[in-house]
């Protein structure tokens, strides 16, 4: 079957294919809507030589990273207080699932209303679309392990507060990351909202300007600039969280 | 530890700070109602919406947009993402692809839609699909695959065809895999509505937003969130009772 | 050695010399559970027991049968409806400092080294650094783990992870050692490796050790006394003494003896059959 060739190859021939049909498909259609490979490239060359590339990332990422900062932290404190009462979680969840439910892009017009355009607005854009992620991911966190320690410290005579601060907290440090991590996903959809609907510079700015231009392979340049950014991200993100916490807790998972 | 409070008592509760936040927006939104209105004016505008049957207009647009491209994402997708999980080459050449697409934010595809269909309902329509369907080929594909690996061996040892093996074995067992994924992308195509909704101007809810954003009209805005709140809630509740229905997990 | 009084289940409050005074006294206790299906679940109905200081007690039952629950009480961690529950003449209302337990799923920290966790009864307790590193060190090479002292637990075996629980209930020297299904994660063959093991182990301390078990086997060879539970709702319907010699290894097991407590027990945990007259 296909089990002669070793799996690098078979990625190679993904590329070669995938780049290649790219190629080919722009040959034959008008390039105004699909542009060839080399045009976009060009482009993105373009746009790395006057340094708009590099502004916009950086104004993406700093917006990205405020925003993300600050719904993990405040997150991870109201999930810790939320989680640690039982009856509080059961209060008060069900509205951080409403506010989770609900698309946080469609706050924009709202947050322009009450906080401007201006950076701080952003932010608050940002804040808005990660931190329920961290709320629940905190929430479920302080649950599962006090849950599943709980018999532990009680006959250890562990006070509450060390209950706290040497099961709990340790215990739930990956569940938190785990629920940074999806506030990641949804902080860059919301920066670049904010970036594009709000006055801003930006990666969000630059690809509203392109779209507006009718520029295919500008848009698609920003694409391949968002992918890779996305990817480094991850892969921090990853790294961050080996280096802090190491342990995975052995409980299932939902 | 504490003592668990009964069921009635968290509804107590939950009603109790409902009523809070009303009152406290009633009384200070009266103090500046041109930005934070109050909650009788919502009321009055989300009225005056329902009976001029606008607020039906606005749901049938962006519904309609909404359920085409659900739709388009969950089936394509499906298949899309079974294929690529069941082929070893195919899923080795395109899951770096894949999966370098899904990490990215989806909505600055948006754009792209708008570029390639004009600023009309197809393009909405893709771009709901463009951001709902990654959630779900990935899902598929690591549904399959994994359902592969568990249950391959129990199906070639009853000696069933590669047809049977498919319907009965494979899709069956990448079903919790899918589930996950019909979450994800529930919510990427409602945000995705939203969003297409800022940048093409249509009938839906999106461009309402928009607009009463742009005419700082605060109390048609805050009507307005509250329907796409609604909204999300049902759409979150059809998808539970759905599940429930073909869910054999549970 | 011990004094040469029966306590059974139907001797009770006798004046005894203070030697002898039970370290643990269960006195009618019951307990019973509210349930969403069953409006009040009864776990225990009329236990009574007398546990004796120095001694190894199982408390041997079928599943469900509120064995576990009864140890929980004991420790401190579970309430109870009636009766009377004491450790050394004191009713216990909280785990006692005097007990330390062991877990069926062990209760390892992945956060923390397999010392860290030997240490952590320590480090609650207040003891400062340096000996809780060395009294931890010293569980550690009891139990027969000193090499891996800095790894990570998920990273050893059940067996394994099982005598870093045992090391980290040891390490705080309690007078009562309360093991739930201890072995019960375990398979067949680590399990009786590990039996046997542990009473190599415990052989150093003095403590009184009270195992709840479902395992026939496991009550005869581990210890000197063994409380039959009826199924549920528990209620102990008898103690026996196992007079088996020590130290108890393998062969024991082939003793004509043991073959003949072994279908005792059997048929006391056999539902019994109400033939109609």
């Amino acid at each position: 079957m296909s089990r002669r060739l070793p799996n690098p190859a078979w990625t190679l021939i993904g590329m070669v294919v995938v780049l290649g049909g790219w190629q080919l498909y722009a040959q034959f259609t008008n390039p105004f809507l699909f542009p060839s490979l080399s045009r976009v490239f060009y482009q993105l060359w373009v746009y790395a030589s006057n340094g708009i590339l590099f502004k916009a990332f950086l104004s993406t990422l700093q917006l990205l990273f405020v925003g993300l900062a600050l719904g993990s932290v405040i997150g991870i404190a109201v999930g810790l207080v939320i989680g640690s009462n039982r009856n509080l979680s059961t209060v008060f969840m069900p509205f951080v699932q409403v506010a989770y439910s609900t698309p946080r892009i469609a706050l924009i017009p709202l947050v322009m209303l009450w906080f401007g355009v201006g950076f701080n607005a952003q932010i608050v854009l940002v804040f808005l679309s990660c931190v329920f992620e961290v709320i629940t991911a905190t929430d479920a966190g302080v649950q599962q392990i006090g849950k599943q320690y709980r018999e532990v410290a009680r006959s250890f005579r562990l006070s509450r507060f060390q209950t706290f601060v040497k099961v709990i907290l340790p215990g739930s440090v990956s569940y938190i990351f785990s629920g940074i991590r999806l506030g990641m996903g949804s902080a860059f959809v919301g920066a670049l909202g904010a970036q594009m609907f709000m006055q801003a510079s930006g990666l969000g700015s630059v690809v509203k300007q392109a779209m507006q231009s009718f520029r295919t392979d500008q848009v698609m340049a920003c694409i391949i600039t968002l992918a890779v950014a996305a990817a480094i991200l991850m892969s921090v993100m990853r790294r961050t969280e080996r280096r802090i916490a190491p342990w995975r807790v052995e409980a299932f998972e939902d | 530890m504490e003592r668990e409070l009964s069921a009635y008592n968290v509804a107590i509760a939950r009603a109790g700070i409902i009523i809070l936040w009303l009152a406290v927006w009633e009384v200070v939104g009266r103090t500046d109602p041109m930005l934070l209105s109050y909650p009788t004016a919502v009321a009055g505008s989300l009225w005056s919406m329902v009976a001029s049957s606008e607020l039906f207009g606005l749901l049938r647009a962006s519904g309609t947009i909404f359920i085409c491209g659900w739709a388009l994402a969950v089936g394509v997708g499906i298949l899309v993402g079974g294929i690529v999980g069941w082929f070893r080459p195919a899923r080795l050449m395109f899951e770096p692809f894949l999966n370098a697409l899904y990490s990215t934010p989806l909505v600055a595809l948006i754009p792209l839609m708008v570029l390639w269909f004009g600023l009309g309902i197809s393009a909405m329509i893709a771009s709901v699909t463009i951001n709902a369907i990654f959630p779900m080929i990935i899902m598929t594909i690591t549904g399959t695959r994994n359902a592969g690996r568990d249950y391959l061996e129990v199906a070639r040892s009853f000696r069933l065809g590669r047809l049977a093996t498919i319907l009965k074995v494979v899709m069956p067992g990448a079903f919790p895999y899918l589930l996950v994924g019909l979450r994800l992308t529930t919510s990427s195509a409602l945000r995705g509505t939203i969003f297409a909704g800022f940048l093409i101007p249509d009938r839906g809810i999106g461009a309402a937003l928009r607009s009463a954003g742009e005419a700082l009209n605060s109390t048609r805005l805050y009507g307005l969130i509250m329907v796409v709140i609604i909204a999300a809630l049902f759409v979150d509740y059809l998808l539970r009772r759905g599940i429930s229905q073909i869910d054999y997990t549970k | 050695m011990q004094p040469n009084v029966n306590y059974s289940s139907h001797e009770m409050g006798e004046p005894a010399p203070h030697k002898g005074r039970p370290k643990v006294t269960l006195k009618n206790v019951m307990k019973s559970y509210r349930s969403k299906a069953v409006e009040n679940l009864l776990a225990l109905r009329d236990v009574n027991l007398d546990i004796r200081a120095g001694e190894f007690i199982s408390l041997l039952g079928p599943s469900g049968c509120g064995k576990t629950t009864l140890l929980k009480i004991i420790a401190g961690l579970v309430s109870f409806n009636e009766g009377r529950v004491d450790i050394d003449q004191d009713p216990v209302t909280e785990p006692s400092p005097k007990v330390a337990m062991v877990f069926q799923n062990f209760g390892l920290f992945p956060w923390r080294t397999v010392r860290g966790n030997v240490e952590f009864g320590l480090e609650a307790n207040g003891v400062p650094a340096r000996e809780r590193r060395q009294i931890a060190e010293e569980y550690l090479e009891l139990v027969g783990l000193s090499r891996f002292a800095q790894s990570n637990p998920t990273q050893l075996s059940g067996g394994m992870q099982q005598r870093v629980g045992l090391a980290r209930a040891l390490a705080v020297r309690p007078e009562i050692l309360l093991m739930d299904e201890p072995f019960g994660a375990l398979d067949a063959h680590t399990r009786e490796l590990l039996q046997f093991e542990m009473l190599s182990i415990l052989e150093r301390t003095q403590a009184t050790i009270i195992l709840v078990t479902h395992s026939v086997d496991e009550a005869l060879v581990l210890s000197d006394r063994i409380a039959v539970f009826s199924p549920s709702p528990g209620h102990i319907t008898e103690v026996l003494d196992v007079d088996l010699p020590h130290p108890r290894d393998q062969a024991v097991k082939a003793l004509p003896r043991y073959t003949a407590m072994r279908q005792h027990i059997w048929d006391a945990l056999r539902p019994k059959k109400e033939i109609a007259p």
